[in-house]
């Protein structure tokens, strides 16, 4: 993870920039962190938490354009969310039961990664078949492709293996082309 | 699996932009959902993360300080392991340092030191004792010192000023050897009565006097500016071998 002195920016940029980050996300950052807590304070253990971490990763997201900035935000405090979680030991049955649900007999092991070859496979309808995954799944995806996490890491936030998160990384993108083939099997089928 | 590695690259590549994409899609929609749904934290939370704020980036500001005091704390410390690393070169081991300290002292303070070695029987005797060799490094040139000694004989004391130097050896049979040499100037009593031997003998060309009493021979010369006497309860013949041996 790179760590925010890890830039050029100085000392007072950083501050000016982690000044507006707050001031302009603080309202997402509360309103995600409700999702996860009802209590106040884990509110704000959840808000103070994922700032720090921000602040960790600030030379990444200086050069995030605001609406993925948004997500990358939402993000940061889901897995804090889900440490404090696993922190206080709280049984999977929480907003989090379904992330650890064994999803994998819903894919179709045999699935064939060779469509991607296709030249007919646009981003467009792949971006449309990610946005329909389970939000487990974005998660796995946009922790590796959007925070650049490495496989150890993110197994560190989801408090798995870094193998398994090698295992849900593929099955991720297998469920978006399974989506995606079945998208146009509708698509021939109503032709 | 049938994908090569090209594949695999440009359907991580496909991926990564298209969740990119997604995240972009999704990230509007939080912020909508956020401002649609407003929240107000705490004046004290926002303090809370001020404070975070301010102590993060003075924490960069120390740091930028920090590293510029640490560069010049390590040329310093630099320098200084330098300079050891060439004393220590220059200085091979703590023995020759202290002879060269004390030289340079002796040196610079002629008329006013006396060096004076007491050997303590201990571990760190006198290494210079036997025949055959001068005092290395540790007296000046030309300082008189005895060639040969008595096997056995160690050196038990050694003491010197700018004129005078004496040598006190001593063996495991309570054998001593005593040798003293007396700058221009000086003078010297000789205990003549009731000897029980006196006679001349030369020594390095030199006419001497040899004198035994009590079970101690003393050989006694000059050289007109010297003034030397070599005693022993050794033989006399020792005694003579010991101050034909002197020499400077």
């Amino acid at each position: 993870m790179s760590s925010s002195r890890d830039h050029d920016f100085s000392p007072e940029s950083d501050r000016l920039f982690l000044e507006m980050l707050y001031d302009n996300y603080n309202g997402l950052m509360f309103n995600q962190a409700r999702r996860y807590f009802q209590n106040q304070a884990d509110i704000e253990d959840v808000v103070q938490q994922s700032f720090v971490k921000l602040i960790k990763y600030l030379p990444t997201i200086r050069k995030l354009n605001r609406n993925i900035l948004a997500a990358y935000i939402v993000n940061v405090i889901r897995s804090c969310s889900m440490d404090i979680y696993r922190k206080r030991k709280i049984e999977k049955e929480t907003n989090f039961s379904d992330f650890f649900e064994d999803f994998e007999e819903t894919v179709v092991d045999d699935f064939d990664l060779d469509c991607l070859t296709e030249k007919s496979l646009c981003v467009e309808q792949l971006t449309n078949a990610i946005l329909q995954l389970p939000e487990q799944d974005q998660f796995v995806l946009e922790a590796k492709y959007l925070q650049c996490w490495s496989d150890s890491e993110i197994a560190e936030v989801l408090g798995i293996k870094a193998n398994t998160v090698r295992t849900r990384l593929f099955r991720a993108k297998k469920k978006a082309l399974l989506i995606l083939s079945r998208g146009k099997n509708e698509d021939q089928q109503v032709r | 699996m049938k994908t090569n590695k090209s594949d695999e690259k440009r359907s991580d590549n496909l991926f990564e932009e298209a969740t990119k994409e997604a995240a972009y899609i999704k990230g509007r929609h939080f912020l909508q959902e956020a401002k649609a749904d407003p929240y107000i934290p705490s004046t004290e939370f926002n303090h809370q993360i001020k404070a975070i704020i301010e102590a993060e980036t003075q924490t960069s500001k120390t740091h930028n300080r920090s590293n510029k005091l640490s560069l010049n704390f390590s040329k310093a410390t630099a320098w200084i392991l330098l300079a050891l690393v060439i004393l220590l070169l220059a200085i091979p081991n703590v023995a020759v340092a202290r002879d060269w300290v004390t030289k340079l002292v002796i040196e610079s303070n002629p008329k006013y030191v006396t060096y004076y070695l007491q050997n303590q029987n201990t571990d760190n005797e006198i290494s210079w004792k036997n025949q055959g060799s001068s005092p290395p490094g540790l007296l000046p040139e030309g300082t008189y010192y005895p060639s040969y000694v008595p096997k056995g004989m160690e050196l038990m004391q050694l003491v010197f000023n700018v004129s005078d130097v004496s040598y006190y050896y001593q063996d495991v049979s309570d054998n001593f050897v005593s040798i003293d040499v007396m700058g221009s100037g000086s003078s010297m009593n000789v205990d003549n009565e009731n000897l029980e031997e006196q006679n001349s003998e030369t020594v390095n060309g030199m006419q001497s006097t040899y004198m035994s009493k009590l079970g101690v021979g003393s050989v006694v010369w000059s050289d007109g500016e010297q003034i030397f006497m070599v005693s022993t309860t050794l033989s006399k013949e020792e005694c003579l071998r010991i101050a034909n041996g002197l020499t400077n």
